[in-house]
């Protein structure tokens, strides 16, 4: 085997388990999003952290919130999970619709009711890294097989 | 600045896009028909070539070589795309194909001349590695621009 055509099953390799990594993924935040139940939250807390890392690194916004499962009144606090939010005035603005006191949806885990998720659904919170994963597996699978095949034996003139 | 680098990915991976689907049109598509050549003869070419005013002397293989296409025997002259700076990488590849054998070509069927020496699985390779980059960079702009979306919390 020549040396490019290694090179690109190790490629075809990396792809195949990326991809799957992102299909169970996939399937977990599909199942999430079918299981877990919406409930009626208010916000006790909302508050903004900005990232550490680099400069622009980011905002995201934590909040504390009160809800009731079956009757019973439960308390924690969550983050919003989304990503590429480097304007301030937009995470502020955000943050002033959830202001303490407002009301809004949640989802619970029905298993464990303490667990909660803010932005569950068929959105790009929920879905973007998978999505990412998967691109990555396919990017991978793709060039991968386009290696191996460059590497189909010739003439050498 | 943001959206600039996602139309950017976008943009990058339609040129890779465009160029693989002409690739893909011109090497793969247009259904070119497998001949035998055979080497008729073989010699080692020396040549000068002036890169950035510097003249070097290189090397390369020259061939005549004959085949059959569409009814017509065609016989055309033959030179390696690249030269080195020494003779035994030539002289290597003319010992491999000497004169008398016979190796695969790839024509145009409308165009006989117009022949090629990748046999189809290389080229599928190559027209399939520009599609594979362009097909991720648009991805990569679709993806971003979906999670640009803002979320409700």
């Amino acid at each position: 085997m020549t040396a490019l055509r290694t090179a690109s099953a190790i490629v075809i390799a990396t792809g195949i388990v990326t991809l799957g990594a992102a299909f169970f993924l996939i399937q977990n935040r599909l199942a999430r999003v079918r299981r877990w139940k919406a409930v009626d939250a208010e916000v006790v807390r909302a508050w903004m952290e900005e990232n550490p890392g680099e400069e622009n690194a980011g905002y995201t916004a934590h909040y504390e919130l009160a809800y009731r499962v079956d009757g019973k009144p439960l308390r924690t606090t969550a983050r919003s999970g989304d990503f590429l939010v480097v304007d301030r005035e937009r995470m502020q603005a955000r943050l002033d619709r959830h202001a303490p006191g407002t009301h809004g949806s949640i989802y619970v885990n029905p298993d464990d009711p303490s667990q909660v998720s803010l932005n569950l659904g068929r959105n790009a919170a929920t879905f973007g890294a998978p999505l990412w994963v998967a691109l990555a597996g396919a990017a991978l699978l793709l060039i991968g097989v386009s290696l191996w095949l460059m590497g189909t034996p010739g003439t050498a003139w | 600045m943001g959206r600039f680098f996602f139309y950017l990915a976008g943009l990058i991976g339609a040129g890779f896009l465009i160029a693989g689907a002409l690739m893909f049109y011109g090497q793969v598509a247009r259904g070119r028909k497998e001949a035998e050549a055979e080497i008729l003869s073989g010699e080692v070419e020396r040549f000068e070539q002036t890169d950035e005013g510097q003249t070097v002397t290189l090397y390369r293989s020259k061939y005549e070589i004959r085949f059959r296409a569409e009814g017509r025997e065609i016989t055309v002259p033959l030179r390696s795309h690249t030269g080195t700076a020494k003779p035994e990488p030539a002289q290597a590849r003319l010992r491999e194909n000497p004169p008398g054998s016979r190796r695969p070509i790839y024509y145009l069927p409308e165009r006989p001349e117009d022949f090629v020496f990748d046999p189809l699985g290389r080229r599928i390779g190559i027209s399939l590695l520009c599609l594979s980059i362009g097909l991720t960079g648009i991805a990569v702009t679709a993806l971003l621009l979906y999670q640009s979306q803002p979320a409700e919390w």
